[in-house]
Order: C-alpha cells, then structure tokens, then sequence
C-alpha cells in the first residue's frame, strides 16, 4: 500500500512540475509570439506604402524591402494577403508571382519538404495565391505517393488555377477521396471550356463528380454545355435527371417535352424540376401541366406549381380564381403562400 | 463484528481506488486523443477563414431555431449575434414559448414584426401556435407565438416552421462567434450529407464585454464559481467531446448551439418532450437510427470555439442546472438501456453507452461514497489511513491535475497564451477544485438520480443577468 502511496504521490509531483514547466514554456512562448510579432509589424509598417506602390500604382520594386527573415516573410504575406482577396487585376498577380518565385522559392520548398503537416498546408495555401507552382516541380514531397486528403485538395486547387492539364491529371487520381462539395469548389475555379471538356471523360468519374460538374455549369451559366446537358436528360441514374433539369432551368432552357415528360414521374422531385420548368414554357401550353401539378400529393410541388403559375402574366389572375372555384385544400392552401408576396404589407389590411 | 466492519472497509477501499485509476486511465487516453487531433490545427494560418463556405453555391441552407422562455434580458443581443452570422442562406426563427415576461413585445417592437399567415407543416406534433410574425426590416426573422410546452417542443414546432433542409439550435443566452455557422456546417459540407449532425465548442461568456450581439473582449470573470465552471467546460468539450466524435460515439452535443438533418431529426420523431435532457435524447436516438439502419452517417463535434454561453453565477442557480442535466443524462440512458453491450449498436454499445453509465452516470455515487470513506477511514485510522490518503491522491490526479492539464492544452491548441496573472487565478481556483465544487456537484448530482427515481419532473429555471452586463457592473 505504501509503494502505491508513493507512486501516485510522485506522479502528482511529477505533473505538477510537468504542469509548471509547460506553463513557463507557455509563457515563453507567449513573450517569443509577442517578440516576432513586434518584429512583424515593424516590417509591415517600414514597407506597407512602399508595396502599395508597387502592386497598384506601378512604383519600384525596393530590394531592401524584399523579405528574408521568417518574421518579414510572413509580414509580407500579410500585407500581400489584401492585394491577393481584394485586386484582380493582371499586373498585380504577375507582381505576386515574380516575388514569390524570385526571392521566397526557397522559404516554401523548406516549408513544403517539413514534416510539419501545418507548414506544408501554409505554403500550399500560399503558392494558391501566388501563383509559383515552379516551386511544385522541385518539391520530393510533392512526388509522394501518401498525402493526407486536405494537401491532396490544396494541390487541386492550386493546379485548377494555373494548370489545368495536370488538374485533369490528379482529378482522376484523386476522385476517390474527394467529396462532391470539395469538386463544386474545385470545378468553380474552372474556365467554361476546360468544364465543358470533362464532359468528354463524363463516364468515367464517379457519381459525386458527375454530380458536381451538373451543377457548376448550371451555376457559372456554361451555355457551352447544353449539348451534354440535353444528352443526360435520360440517364438512368434518377440523380443525375433531377440535376439536369435544374441545370436546364438555371440555363433558361424551353423543354416542354422534358417538362411533360418530367410532370409525369413517380417521385416528386422530378415533379417539382417539371413545375420549375414549366416558366419558361408558354402559359398556354404549360396551363393544364402547372394546374395539374397545383394539386399534386407532395407539397413541395404543389408550392412550386403555384410559384410558377404566379411568375406568368395571367398566373395571378389564374390562381384567385382557381382559389374561388377549387375544392382541393392543400391545392388552395398553396397559391395562397404565393399569392402572398412575403415583404409585402399591403395585403395585412 | 470488527471483520465484517473490516472487510467492508477493505472492499470499499479497493473499490474506490480501482475505480479511480480506470476514470484516470480514461481521461488520459481521451487527453491524448484530443492532443493528436488538435495538433493537426496546430500553427495553421487562416489568413482567408473559410472563404468558400460564404458562396451559397457551396452551402446549404439553415433555419436557425432560438427557443425563448422569459429571456427578455438577453434575446435582442442574441438575435444581433445571429443576424450578423456570416452565413449565405438563413432564416432565423425565435420561438416564444409562452414567456411570461416580456420577450414577445420586446422582439416584435424591436425587429418591427408584423404577424403572417404562414403555412407550415406539423411533421411533429407541438403545443399550439398562436400566431407568426415576420420582421419587416430582417425578412429572413421570424418569430413563432406558442403555448408553453418546454424548450424540446418549442424546438419542435421551429423545425415545423423552417424552410431548410439543417435546422440549428440556438440557446436564447448564447452569442455567436460571426464565423461560427461557417465552422459548425463544415464537416455537413465536407462529408456530402455524411454527417447528420454537429455541435460546436462552447465557452463561458460571463464577465466577457459584448455589445450588439458580439464578444468585444474576453475577460475571466473573479468569480471561483463561474471560474470553476470555465475549467470545466474545457475539460468536458476538448476532452471528451474530441475523444468520442474521433469514433462516432458522442452521445452529447450542447443543445446551446448544433446543426441537424431536418430530415433525419423528422425521422426520429424531433425532440423529446417527455426527458428533460433533450439534446442528449434527441443525439442518442440518431445514433440508433443510424446503427440499426446501418447507415454510413456521423455526429461530429468542432473543436474551435465558436458559442459563447451564460452559465449559473450562484450556488442555487448551479445545483438547479446540475441535477436536471444528471436527471436527463439518466433518463436517456435508462430509455435506450438496451443498447448497452448490445452488439447491435458496436462501439456505442460496447464503449460509450458503459462509459456514460458508469463513469458519468454513477461516478458521482462513487466519488462522493469516496468522499465519505475518505473520512470514516481517517477517524478510524490503522491500515484505512493509508487507503484513505492512497484515495485523495487519486482524486487529485482525477480531478485538479487533468483540469490543469486541459487549461495548457486549450492554451497550446488555440495558440491563446494567457497572461501569468489569468494562469495562476484559473490554475489556482483548479486545485481548489477538490475541496469545495467537485464534492458539491457531486451532490447535485446525485440529487439528480434521486429525482430520476421518484420521476420528479419540474423543469427549473435560470435567472438570467444578462451576459456580462451584471458582473461587469460589480467588477
């Protein structure tokens, strides 16, 4: 009993001094941080206008201001963070590259070759922004096989921007471990030709991927894309249709055969995407399909039926009398939400 | 007669050592799971936060549902927390659960809310609406007039109301952090739909200076109570919560701020009415859904802090708040008893449904027999002395040195280097941990079984100051 005394004695004393020596380490750290970020700052301060001069207003590259120390490089990263996210302009970004690849090559290979998980992740994030993907081609780490999924992703992302041959390359490589919102973001980064060309490859992505692609070209308006689109409208994965038809909508797209065919479905979804694009369908033609779908069991439908009945010029007029003359509640219940403008208080009396 | 009184000595003894050195054993795995996860964050710049979860091509849609019970002090700065979220697509949805006080005017004068004729549909069954209103200069804020039926119904009748595919629950008290919805829909995002559900790290706000809904400074209250209470909450949310989300087994995500599935919250019937632990109800029916279907679905917790919450400033507040979270904790575990060393269920059945009934459920009982022990053995002296002090030592290293332990680990992890002055008072009021708070809760917590077993079911209530406006003034 004794010893047991004694052991677990010695282990609280033990954390304890563990608990005290982290603490000072803390506190050192804490002076260290306050140290290198005074240093930080000065730099920031000592160049921030002369920076300004050169990425906006065309000025002279000041060689005494070119980072070297760790402190400047990442005070020049923060002051060139705000020209990266706020300016597009060409010339701007070409400054950003040629310092990044003249004079910081060496910090990020460091960074990208440390077996600091955070280190690599930073000066990936970086050459992301700055555009010096040479540094990519010297790097051993980067030839390695075994990467974690987040370096996997940057690298995509990187290669999106500024290389799109071997984008298509690692896309490949890597679908497996991607997920379809980490491809929407990917694909986003795309110009329209380069998107519309995966088209070409559509069989041999997965599921996530196909569903990604749909739905950035429906979103970037790739009009580029409607041939492929119109091609899938009879896939048999029941996925894929519904996102073809959203896409079709978003693209402004008159289907009345998709719509009819689509109104007619067994799952609502696919019900819901034909009331969707019965808007672009004349009124006279869609009437019967929109007043049908008005009464339809799911209420989605039903909502987006009268949605769209109201967005026609007649719809308004069509629907309140459709409200005096209908039996159907739920169908009633529906255009009258929508008859409703939401942000409009007149109809509150 | 002296060796029954011995031998009883002798087992309680052991039992309360063996006992200790399991729950140590426990914490410290769990200690350096969440080591190893928070040393991936370690050193990471985040010069662009999040930037890709602000494009609403990207996100999904969240109804953010606030239950409000008489929480006329704090509401409108939580409401300006909400508003100025940055987040693409929200609606934001205060549920008046028939506050007493003035909640309801304050809301409607304050937000210009007009009342609407919203249809809605009742996928769950709720106390009765009695009228919506929308505001006229936040169009995405609504508000819904109910009749009192407690916050898991409150909750309810907002995810009837919700548009969006996630709803987020929202304590009328809590203040967010402006990127907090970005973080917690992170993993949702990332996974495709995998994960159901996340809740998010929450942090004590007392003492804190905030104005329009957002969290200006960070001051550590003087409190020993609410300081206490700060350790704990880092203990509970770096420790345990990273350890178990590592495997899927959280059973637990704070119902001050989480995101779900509407669908999959529908699917097993929204929140419970009839336990007083909803949160942990509603967590413990999605896991089952998901093992008993065998779905490839995840709970997840996000370490970064993102909520900052008002907790209990005096002891009758505390021992309110304490033995109702223990009676909720019981009562769910008891209503999915069958769970436990159920194959069925795999590592929840086999790992976390034990741990909860033994270490969090009946580990008051036996801490506080240990208590008791400690000193009958003391009085009695000879060979119990030694088991006795064997038992205090043990209880140090369970409780103040893991606590002190956490405070370096959430100071490391977060790269939040406190000052001498702030490590010295938390570590300090840490050590005293032992003598005066743990045997309390302790106590409250038992209370909270007891309660369990005569079904007492009063809700209680917290009298709310308001966050940091009343301490401040009395500091």
């Amino acid at each position: 009993m004794n010893d047991a005394i004694i052991t677990v004695f010695w282990l609280i004393v033990v954390c304890i001094i563990s608990f005290i020596l982290l603490s000072l380490h803390l506190l050192w750290k804490k002076s260290q941080e306050e140290h290198r970020r005074t240093t930080i700052d000065h730099y920031k301060n000592k160049t921030e206008s002369a920076w300004y001069d050169y990425f906006i207003n065309d000025g002279e590259l000041i060689e005494s201001f070119i980072p070297k120390q760790r402190e400047e490089i990442i005070g020049y990263e923060e002051l060139a963070n705000v020209y990266v996210t706020s300016l597009t302009a060409t010339h701007t970004a070409e400054k950003l590259h040629y310092i990044a690849t003249q004079y910081l090559h060496d910090y990020y290979k460091k960074l990208l070759n440390s077996s600091r998980r955070s280190n690599r992740l930073n000066a990936l994030s970086r050459i992301e922004d700055y555009g010096n993907i040479e540094v990519l081609k010297e790097c051993k780490w980067v030839q390695k096989e075994e990467k974690e999924k987040e370096e996997c992703i940057l690298l995509l992302s990187i290669y999106s921007k500024y290389d799109e041959s071997t984008f298509k390359q690692l896309l490949f490589q890597y679908q497996s471990i991607l997920t379809e919102f980490d491809c929407r973001i990917l694909f986003n980064h795309l110009s329209f030709s380069v998107l519309t060309s995966f088209f070409a490859h559509f069989n041999e992505f997965e599921s996530h991927l196909k569903y990604a692609l749909i739905d950035t070209v429906s979103n970037k308006h790739t009009f580029e894309a409607i041939p492929y689109l119109l091609e899938l409208v009879h896939d048999d994965d029941k996925e894929i249709r519904i996102r073809v038809a959203k896409a079709i909508y978003d693209l402004g797209i008159e289907e009345e055969a998709f719509c009819v065919e689509l109104s007619e479905s067994e799952t609502w979804e696919e019900r819901l995407m034909a009331a969707k694009l019965a808007r672009y369908v004349k009124f006279s033609k869609s009437k019967p399909i929109l007043f049908r779908l008005l009464e339809d069991m799911e209420w989605r439908v039903r909502v987006q039926a009268a949605q769209t009945i109201a967005r026609h010029n007649e719809g308004r007029a069509s629907l309140e009398t459709y409200i005096m003359t209908a039996t159907d509640n739920y169908a009633i219940e529906a255009a009258q939400e929508v008859l409703r403008k939401e942000g409009d208080w007149s109809w509150i009396g | 007669m002296d060796w029954i009184i011995d031998g009883i000595m002798l087992f309680f003894g052991k039992f309360i050592i063996v006992y200790s050195v399991i729950a140590i054993g426990i914490y410290v795995i769990m200690l350096f799971l969440a080591i190893r996860h928070l040393r991936k964050q370690y050193l990471m710049k985040k010069m662009v936060i999040d930037e890709e979860y602000l494009d609403s091509f990207q996100t999904k849609p969240v109804s953010i549902l606030v239950p409000a019970f008489n929480e006329e002090i704090g509401i409108i700065n939580s409401i300006h927390s909400l508003l100025s979220l940055r987040y693409p697509d929200k609606e934001i949805i205060v549920i008046n659960d028939g506050s007493t006080d003035r909640t309801k005017e304050i809301v409607i004068d304050y937000f210009q809310m007009k009342p609407v004729e919203k249809v809605y549909r009742p996928h769950i069954s709720t106390k009765r609406i009695i009228n919506i209103y929308q505001s006229t200069i936040h169009p995405s804020l609504w508000l819904i007039d109910k009749e009192n039926g407690g916050k898991a119904d409150a909750l309810n009748a907002g995810m009837n109301v919700s548009r969006f595919p996630y709803f987020c629950s929202v304590d009328g008290d809590s203040i967010l952090e402006p990127t907090a919805l970005q973080r917690v829909m992170k993993p949702i995002l990332q996974s495709g739909g995998k994960v159901i559900a996340a809740g998010g790290n929450i942090r004590v706000a007392n003492g804190t200076d905030i104005s329009m809904g957002a969290i200006r400074k960070t001051i550590i209250s003087n409190r020993p109570l609410v300081v206490m209470q700060i350790v704990e909450y880092l203990r509970a949310f770096l420790m345990g919560r990273i350890a178990f989300s590592r495997f899927n087994m959280m059973l637990i995500i704070s119902g001050a701020f989480s995101v779900f599935s509407k669908e999959w919250a529908i699917k097993v019937g929204g929140y419970s009415v009839d336990t007083i632990g909803e949160d942990m109800e509603i967590i413990v029916k999605l896991h089952r859904l998901i093992r008993e279907g065998k779905a490839d679905k995840r709970i997840e917790f996000v370490a970064e802090p993102v909520c900052w919450t008002e907790v209990p400033q005096t002891v009758g507040m505390l021992r309110n708040q304490r033995r109702r979270w223990h009676q909720g904790l019981i009562e769910s575990l008891w209503k999915h008893k069958s769970m436990t060393f159920n194959p069925k269920y795999g590592s929840l059945g086999f790992v976390s449904f034990p741990y909860f009934w033994v270490i969090e459920c009946f580990g008051p009982v036996i801490e506080l027999g240990g208590y008791i022990y400690v000193i009958v053995a003391l009085l009695m002296g000879n060979t119990y002395s030694e088991f006795a002090i064997l038992s205090i030592l043990l209880f140090i290293l369970y409780g103040s040195i893991l606590s002190m332990m956490t405070l370096i680990l959430e100071a490391w992890s977060m790269n939040r280097y406190p000052t001498l002055r702030e490590l010295m008072h938390i570590s300090s009021v840490a050590l005293t941990e032992l003598v005066w708070y743990r045997p309390l809760t302790l106590f409250w917590r038992c209370e909270g079984i007891i309660r369990f077993m005569i079904r007492r079911h009063d809700w209680g209530s917290m009298e709310r100051v308001g966050i940091s406006e009343k301490e401040s003034r009395q500091q």
